[in-house]
């Protein structure tokens, strides 16, 4: 078999390969711009020297041990509740999800427990993370898999790890991207370390279907809905707060304070909707003043700074090195899409989801997901309408003008992945951003396919500042060099343009 | 007089300069560091107390910036800005920077400021995950060739017709040179190659497509090198002289960061006796610092001397000089040294040699040859000589062996030997690692290094040699000293280096970092080379490495498992190929030259092939008219009538596949007068759907322009196009487009495949990967005002199947009326179901004949596989190898239903080599 560097299916398909070609010869030769033609001659020779005819494992025996559960089967009695699979899987066990950033993970947890899944937030990945994750993957696979597969093995190392007890889960995906693989990638690795029989939950949350409704149940998505969006609000008063706070460390700690009672009335509204929701945006609405109050010196106006880019990598500060402290550091101000990549993306899916529904004929359904997107982007409006100023000029992007913005650059079916960075780098450009860092994993095949648009839409636009900073776990020491020279950048235009 | 100093301590180097009131330089230094910066440092600001008492002010660049600032109260200033700031005072009219260093290259795009005439930077671009357009890449490979760097640019220069070498990465780029200079490749050519190798590295992964306003500046240690400034003039198709090259090239830095100095304010000048002793006491004291953990794993255990060290290789007893005996000679040319083993009728070695070849593999196996005569004497007659390692096919023509064996096979081989039992082999060489598995006494897996030498002795000896270490005499008894061995990090050998130099500004102790290499070679073998396969209890582990006492107890460490290391490790390869020399002897007579054969070249001609449309590059090596042999030919025509044989009567599979396909431009020729041409690239969707999109094209009545074939050339001109890292297909489509363009080609047709056909409808998704999906979109972004992109987005599957009014309307936009569309869109699905169809047939042909133990299934993705131009002529290697290759798309794919945990398996190729692979 043939693949080259960076292909992103091959470095799932090639595991999947050598699962069902186990115990059969298979060579696989990596071939890229290198001329030499010795390695893959001595590669074919001592392939054909090994050729015997063995047994070959037949597909009864390939199946046992990968299975996951990624859709609901069949219908359920109560769609605002967990489907009773996913109940049956998770009985006597502890659902765990690995941590991404405080304001997704404590709400994530907070919605499942509070249609009683008992989950919990993995610890923060660290070195042994990574030192694990790539031990068990194959090492092509993007960085957020590396990383998450390093989560849960080294969760099994826990001493009190019972694999009866427990289960782990991430969001799957069926768009073109690696994302879509993470849950058979995660199974396959536990698999190899003797963990077949600890279930692997994956969602399928697409612009085709919203398995994560169906299985977890629609009263757990709208309460990460209305949880993620609040904490989204927070977080952006959060980044136009904290490099001008006086008191170094006190918006983060009101910021944190804030997720924690946000997730607190999320997980505790077993009460009537309308109810539960008054009371949660009157938390939102406290928690949100509170950070405003917070003792500020904005003598030296800061040039701004957009972020966007891959979602793990952008919310996870591990992973991205801290960067948007480094940039504060730096004597900028920042502003993302932050969590709302998350939301912003599954919103657009929600736009997909009628039309989808309207194609197969079935219009109560397309009914029914015009109904869920009124009721999101009401509630968006109504917490983001909670900002002002800084705080208040990045927000949630709708379908239509998205679909509007992005026809000259991509085709917005190609992946809404895509097609939001697309819209939030424009959104960026309008919004008086002095520059634009666009986080990228390596080999990320969404990073590198909209790289080259981005930098024609910065040339567009008078050579707006773009950065691409690549990020894969590696301690790369000219990282600051190159954003100390970006925000001297920024800071020039900022001078010129703005 | 008032001075300032800027230092700039960069990765190999230090540069001071000291400006006086009117910003003149007026004293430059440039000082190498050799893994000791801050006693450089401490020794260059001694000298320069000499004549300068004093400075008003200090501002320190590069990546030691911010150590030096931090021990003699320097501000630190990013070296993008100072190197700018630099290159603008010398050259008031700069508008783009190349700046190459020893371990980062810059691209600087300066422009004035419209308002206040200011310069500022208004875009930059460093080298990211790759070393190979740096100054480390020219100075290890002018090492390994045994030549300084001013050495090496005044050589190359000489060239004519410099060699091809790749340079995406450092390792591609050595193994390159190693195997040009196994085929007797000039020296000259093979280092102009290099500067061209970096020029075109340092383009793609730091200029990505940016344009390169003149004028140019070149600047940092590597501008002093004529031949590399040649090579980016080549490669940018720029007269030759364009490029300036601006005085005190070497310490711009430096001279940036002393105008820096200038403009800031410092509470006191520095008194240079102060600061020089603040940096010795740093030194002194450094020993305390870093006592914490390190970085990343922190728990790498110290390296005790291993329990069973590896022995020396004692003269056998076995032989004797009065005696005749028959013996067998084993000879392996490997990437950096040379082994020679000769074994007696039993498979016992009788004596071997060892030795480094210095970039001459000739000479040296000639010498160690006639050393082995010596003591071999008259007495022992050689029946049979195996060759191999990578040099095997030239060293063997030359020397006349009758066995050429691969080395995975020579030494598992030798491993089977020196114990039958054994279940796994490790083996580090000099530029390839390897792991074999073995069950019951055969090899049953097997893995090489691929892109990347950290896991291998050269990477080894290039660090030691960085610290100042003599791998053989002292490298395990400083690691052993060691109580607590850094994090070097793993991956490629760049990175790894990246952290030495990191860890050793900030005066880490040497002992730790050479602990840390032990483990950085061993953790980089683990993941790159063994990854996820399983690794035994009796594992023995050979190769060069196997010699190095701390690298087996950072290897047993890591693995928990005890090793054994034969005497003769560092020749197993050679005892294998003797081992098989001596299975594969059948009473003939050996066509071994002799030990004192002259392997002098009389002559040594390097021609393009005019056979056929690959144009292979064939170097041809004589001593006289009845001795010559070939390399470089893909094809048969300069094998032996054996060869020649097993090539003709094997099926290229691959070629009839090209020749189906292509057989759908030959039909319905239009006339060519009049008629708008549309350029097609031959990459991406091209190798799945050319016959669909010819035939609509060619109806509507357009004439359908190829572009060349995919080669070397075409790919790295597209290359300076690239502007994000994808993937080598990708990469390729971008010198298609430009090679249309080139053709004066105005309209380019590249459709946006989303979704692709199902071979059966088990499956929800089939897609076509993101970068197929987005290539119209890059390409558009790429090429704005260069070409227009005709770009239909089709879905060609499930519940969006368009196809058919996509065709229609994309006819529509060119004035097509919708009858003439529709009939030419049906032609068009018919001639690719008639394509499919025939692949299918052939398929059953194939298989109907087939002798399954020299069959293989070739699987791929069908914009790599089938294009020869990126494939390396993978079929016909297997065809000089006897051995049939049936492309996957052949076999009765829709037969296999796939199993349900492969149900989110969304890309339309996956599906398709699940299923080869199922049928298998």
């Amino acid at each position: 078999m043939l693949t080259n560097f960076g292909c992103g299916p091959d470095s799932f398909t090639l595991q999947y390969i050598d699962e069902v070609l186990a115990g059969h010869p298979h060579l696989v030769v990596e071939i890229d711009d290198h001329s030499s033609d010795a390695g893959l001659i001595t590669r074919l020779e001592a392939f054909l020297d090994t050729l015997t005819t063995p047994a070959r494992t037949s597909l009864q025996d390939l199946e046992p041990g990968l299975e996951t559960l990624t859709a609901r089967s069949g219908p359920s009695r109560n769609q605002m509740m967990p489907s009773e699979e996913l109940r049956r899987t998770l009985d006597g066990r502890k659902l765990y999800f690995p941590y991404v950033s405080p304001g997704m993970s404590e709400i994530l947890k907070a919605a499942i427990r509070s249609v009683g899944i008992d989950v919990e937030i993995l610890p923060p990945p660290d070195g042994r993370t990574e030192e694990l994750g790539k031990k068990y993957a194959l090492g092509s696979e993007c960085h957020p898999f590396i990383v998450t597969l390093g989560d849960f093995v080294k969760l099994t190392e826990q001493p009190d790890f019972d694999p009866a007890k427990s289960a782990v889960t991430i969001f799957n995906y069926d768009g073109a991207c690696r994302l879509s693989q993470y849950t058979l990638g995660h199974k396959l690795a536990l698999k190899k370390l003797g963990y077949e029989n600890v279930p692997v939950i994956g969602p399928i949350i697409s612009t085709r279907r919203d398995e994560f409704s169906r299985l977890f149940g629609l009263r757990c998505t709208m309460a990460l809905w209305k949880g993620w969006l609040a904490a989204e609000v927070l977080e952006r008063q959060l980044l136009a707060t904290r490099p001008y706070e006086k008191t170094p460390g006190s918006t983060d700690k009101a910021y944190l304070d804030g997720i924690h009672r946000i997730a607190h009335v999320l997980e505790c509204s077993s009460e009537f909707l309308p109810h539960a929701e008054t009371k949660l945006f009157k938390t939102v609405k406290a928690e949100v003043a509170g950070i405003k109050a917070i003792p500020v010196n904005k003598q030296n106006g800061r040039p701004k700074i957009g972020i966007l880019g891959e979602f793990y990598t952008v919310l996870n500060s591990w992973a991205n090195a801290d960067l948007f402290k480094q940039l504060e550091d730096l004597g900028a101000e920042v502003k993302t899409h932050g969590i709302a990549a998350t939301n912003f993306f599954l919103l657009f899916a929600e736009h997909y989801h009628a039309q989808e529904m309207r194609r197969k004929r079935r219009p109560l359904a397309a009914a029914f997901y015009s109904l869920r997107r009124h009721w999101m982007v009401k509630w968006a409006d109504a917490l983001e309408d909670l900002l002002d100023g800084s705080s208040g000029d990045v927000r949630l992007l709708h379908s239509g003008q998205i679909m509007q913005d992005i026809s000259e650059h991509i085709h917005s079916d190609i992946d809404p992945v895509s097609t939001a960075f697309v819209a939030r780098f424009l959104d960026f450009t309008r919004k008086g951003v002095a520059g634009i860092n666009y986080v990228m994993v390596l080999n990320c095949m969404l990073s590198n396919m909209t790289l080259p648009i981005f930098r024609r839409i910065a040339a567009q636009n008078q050579n707006l500042p773009l950065l691409a900073t690549p990020y894969d776990g590696l301690k790369q020491t000219n990282t600051r060099t190159r954003l100390e020279a970006f925000v001297e950048q920024v800071q020039g235009f900022q001078g010129r343009y703005l | 007089m008032k001075y300032w100093a800027g230092i700039d301590l960069g990765s190999i180097s230090l540069k001071l300069v000291v400006i006086d009131e009117a910003g003149t330089l007026i004293a430059s230094v440039y000082k190498r560091t050799e893994g000791r910066p801050l006693a450089v440092l401490q020794d260059v600001l001694s000298e320069t107390s000499k004549e300068f008492p004093e400075f008003e002010g200090i501002v320190s660049t590069g990546s030691g910036r911010g150590l030096i600032a931090e021990i003699i109260g320097a501000k630190p200033k990013n070296e993008i800005l100072t190197q700018a700031q630099g290159a603008v005072a010398l050259t008031t009219d700069v508008r783009s920077i190349i700046e190459i260093g020893g371990q980062d290259s810059k691209l600087i795009l300066v422009s004035r400021d419209p308002k206040t005439g200011r310069v500022a930077v208004h875009d930059h671009s460093l080298n990211e995950v790759c070393a190979a357009g740096t100054g480390s890449f020219l100075d290890q490979q002018a090492s390994r060739l045994g030549l300084s760097i001013e050495e090496l640019g005044q050589v190359a220069m000489k060239s004519e017709h410099p060699a091809f070498v790749a340079g995406r990465c450092a390792v591609f780029a050595k193994s390159d040179l190693m195997h040009l200079q196994q085929a007797g490749i000039k020296r000259t050519d093979i280092l102009a190659g290099l500067c061209m190798a970096l020029a075109r590295n340092y383009l793609s992964s730091v200029g990505k497509g940016r344009k390169l306003e003149a004028p140019i500046n070149f600047q940092g240690g590597v501008a002093a090198n004529p031949a590399v400034v040649r090579a980016f003039e080549t490669v940018l198709e720029q007269p030759q002289g364009s490029f300036r090259v601006p005085d005190h090239f070497k310490v711009i830095g430096a001279l940036g960061a002393a105008l820096a100095a200038q403009k800031s304010e410092f509470a006191a000048p520095f008194n240079l006796h102060k600061i020089t002793a603040q940096v010795e006491s740093h030194l002194h004291s450094s020993s305390q610092l870093h006592t914490g953990p390190c970085l990343g794993q922190s728990d790498l255990q110290v390296l005790s001397p291993p329990k069973l060290q590896p022995a020396k290789i004692i003269n056998s007893p076995r032989f004797t000089k009065d005696k005749k005996q028959n013996v067998y000679l084993g000879i392996d040319v490997g990437a950096a040294s040379a082994k020679l083993v000769v074994i007696d009728g039993d498979g016992e070695p009788l004596a071997s040699r060892y030795a480094i070849t210095q970039g001459n593999p000739l000479q040296t196996i000639r010498t160690l040859l006639l050393s082995l005569r010596k003591e071999l004497g008259d007495r022992a007659r050689v029946r049979s000589v195996g060759v191999t390692g990578s040099g095997r096919s030239f060293i063997g023509a030359m020397i006349g062996a009758d066995v050429a064996i691969n080395e995975i096979s020579a030494q598992a081989r030798a491993a089977l030997r020196i114990d039958p039992k054994v279940d796994t082999l490790i083996e580090i060489g000099g530029q390839d690692s390897k792991y074999v598995r073995f069950a019951n006494g055969t090899v049953v897996d097997f893995e090489m290094n691929k892109a990347c030498a950290a896991g291998t002795g050269s990477f080894l000896e290039e660090q030691a040699s960085r610290l100042g270490i003599q791998i053989e005499d002292e490298f395990s008894d400083i690691a052993y000293a060691s109580r607590k061995p850094a994090d070097l990090g793993t991956r490629c050998t760049v990175f790894m280096e990246s952290d030495l130099i990191h860890h050793q500004q900030n005066g880490l102790q040497t002992q730790d970092l050479v602990a840390g290499l032990a483990y950085g070679v061993v953790l980089n073998y683990l993941e790159n080379v063994v990854g996820s396969h399983p690794i035994g209890d009796n594992i023995h582990f050979q190769g060069g490495v196997a010699s190095n006492g701390a690298v087996i107890a950072a290897l047993e460490n890591q693995i928990g498992k005890k090793v054994t290391v034969s005497p003769f490790h560092q020749v197993t390869g050679a005892w294998g190929a003797a081992l098989y020399a001596q299975d594969r002897w059948q009473e003939t007579e050996t066509r071994f030259k002799g030990f004192d054969f002259d392997l002098h070249l009389t002559d040594m001609s390097v021609f393009n092939c005019q056979g056929c449309s690959n144009v292979c590059r064939i170097t041809c090596h004589s001593r006289g008219d009845a001795d010559t042999v070939h390399f470089g030919g893909i094809c048969d025509r300069y094998e032996s009538a054996g060869r020649q044989a097993l090539f003709r009567s094997t099926p290229d599979l691959l070629e009839k596949r090209q020749e189906l396909m292509l057989a759908y431009a030959q039909t319905g020729a239009v006339s060519e007068e009049n008629i708008q041409a549309i350029g097609m690239p031959r990459a991406l969707f091209f190798y799945d759907h050319f016959p669909l999109w010819y035939t609509f094209l060619q109806q509507i009545g357009f004439r359908v322009v190829l572009s060349s074939a995919s080669d070397h050339d075409l790919y790295y001109r597209g290359l300076c196009e690239t502007q994000s890292d994808s993937c080598l297909p990708v990469k390729m489509l971008y010198g298609h487009v430009l090679d249309l363009i080139a053709q004066g080609i105005e309209t380019i047709f590249l459709p946006n495949e989303i979704e692709l056909p199902h071979e059966r409808d088990d499956l929800k998704r089939s897609y076509n990967c993101p970068y197929m999906q987005g290539s119209p979109y890059m390409m558009r972004a790429a090429f704005t005002g260069r070409a227009r992109f005709i770009t239909p987005d089709v879905y060609m599957a499930g519940s969006r199947e368009n196809l058919l009014p996509v065709m229609v309307e994309t006819a529509r936009k060119m004035g097509i009326p919708r009858k003439t569309a529709l009939c030419a869109a049906k032609a068009a699905r018919q001639a690719q179901e008639d394509f499919r169809n025939e692949l299918k047939k052939t398929g059953r042909a194939v298989l109907k004949k087939l002798n399954r133990n020299r069959t293989v299934i070739l699987m791929g993705k069908p914009h790599h596989l089938f294009d020869t131009g990126q494939n390396m002529h993978l079929a016909k290697k297997l065809r000089k190898l006897g051995v049939t290759a049936i492309p996957y798309d052949f076999l009765p794919l829709s037969e296999v239903t796939l199993p349900d945990v492969f149900a989110n398996v969304v890309w339309k190729n996956s599906h398709d080599l699940l299923r080869a692979a199922i049928l298998a």
